[in-house]
């Protein structure tokens, strides 16, 4: 597994990563403001940015907290030793789900203050926020996590497919996630949509419809609860579950068929019930793991299909 | 007066002084290597030697013996392995992480997981078995290698520590309170700290009734069941049994491993197994040691069913001090 290296930077000691990290986040912040420039006043991008950075490292690190509270905020002998250590970066991490709606927090709490679309703020913000977070999955090795089950292949077995261990090769989950972050990205890009928050909205759903699968896939200390359940899959899941939870509602506003918003849910319901029993399989059952995956993968993909064509008649408006 | 004689006598005496030096100085460093392993770190052992394979159960070298046997109990396949040591730092703990790490430690943090057998494979275990899964939840109460990692124990298990001589003690129904007094009593002492449970054979006998009930190990069901006991000093029994974790239509409630482990006890020695502790069971259950695969090479192999390996956070194992 690759060290934790650090560097001085103005005599102070810090991590290759927190360095990285840092310019990532100028990069795209800088991009925010380009994206942004176009429809709002001159600033908003980069308040927009530092809102949603800020905002999403503090939501990281209390979801995270909050879930390792037994371990954070005790010692070794389970006395409680104050909370302290939330302020501590060496203990732990944060929880990218907490990041996430921190992130999108932050970008309300803009839109709020100057007095604009949030629909619109978000749809353009969306992109720098892709880019980012794909960037910081790219990177996340130097942080001396992302890794999977090991790689046999000795193709696939060198940097970026795989990361080094001291004496073999573990699966670079964070760059399969990274990859999959720039489709989303690149679809971004190229879709075209009429209503504001629609671009946004659609870019939730793949992004948490496509980690998902390879969340299952790491064996690095991403957080686990009830043994093999991770909490970003869970936090994904309830991520695209909003989403559509918002656009049945808002087709059924606009004159949608009530058969076809309550089909749609009853399949996807039926999807997260697919998706846990896989969960379970894995863990419980001697299928062979590629059936498997091949199964969420399908389940994932169906999914995806009913919440597009949702956000598709929610963004047209009219009744189907 | 030097004489031809006398010259050749000196160096007779000096070529004997020498060789005498070079026997005491191997003979010092026999002994430096095979004292002990470092206990208070998750440092590498010696490899074991392929020549101590004696065969697919067997394995010998002046430090540790090895002896797996099978058998069956009520229908359900189990196997058995007596360890042997020379030190107590031969029996250690590993963390997932040492896979990819070497020097990995135990920490809070930690929810990494690995294969068995890479794990194995990572510190050179002669015969390794899953520990107590210690990053999950319900895992309570942590010492690993003299390192303290957590108590947050509740009441709900029995916590199994293994002293530096190598000997089993046990809290009953630990709670945080309980925990805390015997460390401060014995932490000088203590090495390593399991909470999962429950102790199955106190003294030879079975101490598991048919009232006992304990959801977080199943154990009314039929399952997987693993168990490591202590024979006496150094001197171990590691149990493992078949079973069905998804829909348990076979394998050992805990009462009747329970009084497998007391059977076995009995058959190994007239006082039986001074303690055996029960851990994680189910499809972490997993006992590994060196077999020859296909090629005549010997592999790391999960010795009892089913074959797939679950990924586990740690492991236990017994290493050679090497030769």
């Amino acid at each position: 597994m690759m060290a934790l290296n650090t560097v001085e930077v103005a005599g102070i000691t810090v991590t290759v990563y927190a360095l990285a990290g840092i310019l990532i986040g100028i990069f795209c912040i800088g991009y925010a403001e380009l994206a942004l420039r176009r429809c709002f006043p001159e600033g908003t991008g980069v308040l927009t940015g530092l809102a949603a950075a800020l905002s999403g490292l503090f939501f990281g690190r209390v979801f995270y907290c909050v879930i390792q509270a037994d371990r954070l905020f005790f010692d070794p002998m389970g006395n409680f030793a104050g909370i302290g250590p939330f302020f501590y970066p060496d203990r732990g991490s944060v929880s990218v789900i907490g990041v996430l709606i921190g992130g999108f927090l932050g970008c309300l709490l803009i839109a709020r203050i100057k007095k604009l679309s949030i629909g619109a703020l978000l749809d353009k913000a969306v992109k720098p926020g892709l880019l980012a977070f794909a960037l910081f999955r790219f990177i996340e090795p130097l942080s001396g996590q992302g890794y999977g089950p090991t790689i046999r292949s000795k193709v696939f077995s060198r940097v970026p497919f795989a990361i080094p261990g001291w004496d073999e090769w573990s699966l670079s989950v964070c760059f399969v996630e990274g990859i999959l972050l720039f489709v989303v990205l690149l679809t971004v890009f190229r879709v075209r949509l009429k209503k504001d928050g629609s671009l946004f909205v659609l870019a939730a759903v793949l992004t948490a419809l496509t980690q998902i699968l390879p969340e299952s896939l790491r064996q690095d200390d991403a957080l686990r609860v009830f043994v093999f359940a991770r909490v970003n899959q869970l936090g994904y899941t309830v991520i695209w579950a909003l989403c559509g939870i918002y656009l049945w509602r808002k087709g059924y506003n606009t004159g949608n068929s009530r058969n076809t918003i309550a089909a749609e849910a009853s399949l996807a319901f039926v999807g997260i019930l697919l998706l846990i029993a896989a969960e379970f399989a894995l863990d419980k059952m001697n299928w062979p793991k590629i059936l498997i995956y091949a199964g969420m993968a399908l389940t994932l993909i169906g999914i995806g299909i009913i919440l597009i064509r949702a956000l598709k008649r929610a963004d047209a408006g009219g009744r189907r | 007066m030097v004489t031809k004689g006398s010259v050749k006598g000196l160096a007779d005496r000096k070529a004997i002084v020498f060789i005498a030096i070079i026997i005491l100085f191997i003979g010092a460093v026999r002994a430096y290597a095979l004292d002990s392993l470092p206990m208070d770190s998750t440092a590498t052992a010696p490899p074991p030697l392929d020549e101590g394979y004696l065969s697919d159960n067997e394995y010998r070298d002046d430090s540790i013996h090895v002896v797996i046997s099978e058998g069956e109990y009520n229908t359900v396949h189990y196997f058995c392995a007596r360890v042997t040591i020379n030190h107590a730092s031969q029996l250690r703990t590993v963390p997932a992480r040492q896979v990819r790490q070497a020097d990995a430690v135990f920490s809070a943090w930690d929810k990494n997981e690995a294969r068995a057998g890479a794990m194995a494979k990572a510190v050179n275990a002669v015969v390794a078995i899953n520990g107590d899964y210690y990053t999950a939840e319900k895992c309570h109460v942590v010492m690993r290698q003299c390192t303290q990692v957590r108590n947050i124990a509740s009441g709900l298990f029995d916590v199994l520590v293994i002293d530096k001589n190598g000997d089993f003690d046990a809290v009953y129904n630990c709670t945080r309170e309980d925990y805390a007094a015997y460390y401060e009593a014995h932490h000088d002492q203590m090495y390593q700290a399991f909470c999962f449970g429950p102790v199955l054979v106190l003294n030879g006998e079975c101490v598991i009734d048919d009232s006992f009930r304990n959801g977080y190990m199943i154990a009314d069901k039929l399952t997987q069941r693993v168990a490591i006991c202590q024979i006496g000093p150094l001197d171990y029994m590691i149990i493992v049994c078949d079973g069905d974790a998804m829909f348990y239509t076979f394998g050992l409630t805990i009462k009747d491993f329970a009084e497998l482990c007391a059977s076995v006890g009995k058959s190994v020695s007239p006082e039986g197994f001074r303690m055996a502790y029960n851990l994680d069971g189910g499809n972490s259950a997993t006992l590994v040691f060196k077999r020859k695969n296909e090629q005549g090479e010997l592999v790391y192999s999960k010795l009892n069913m089913p074959e797939r390996e679950r990924d586990l956070a740690d492991l236990i194992c017994f290493v050679s001090l090497g030769e």
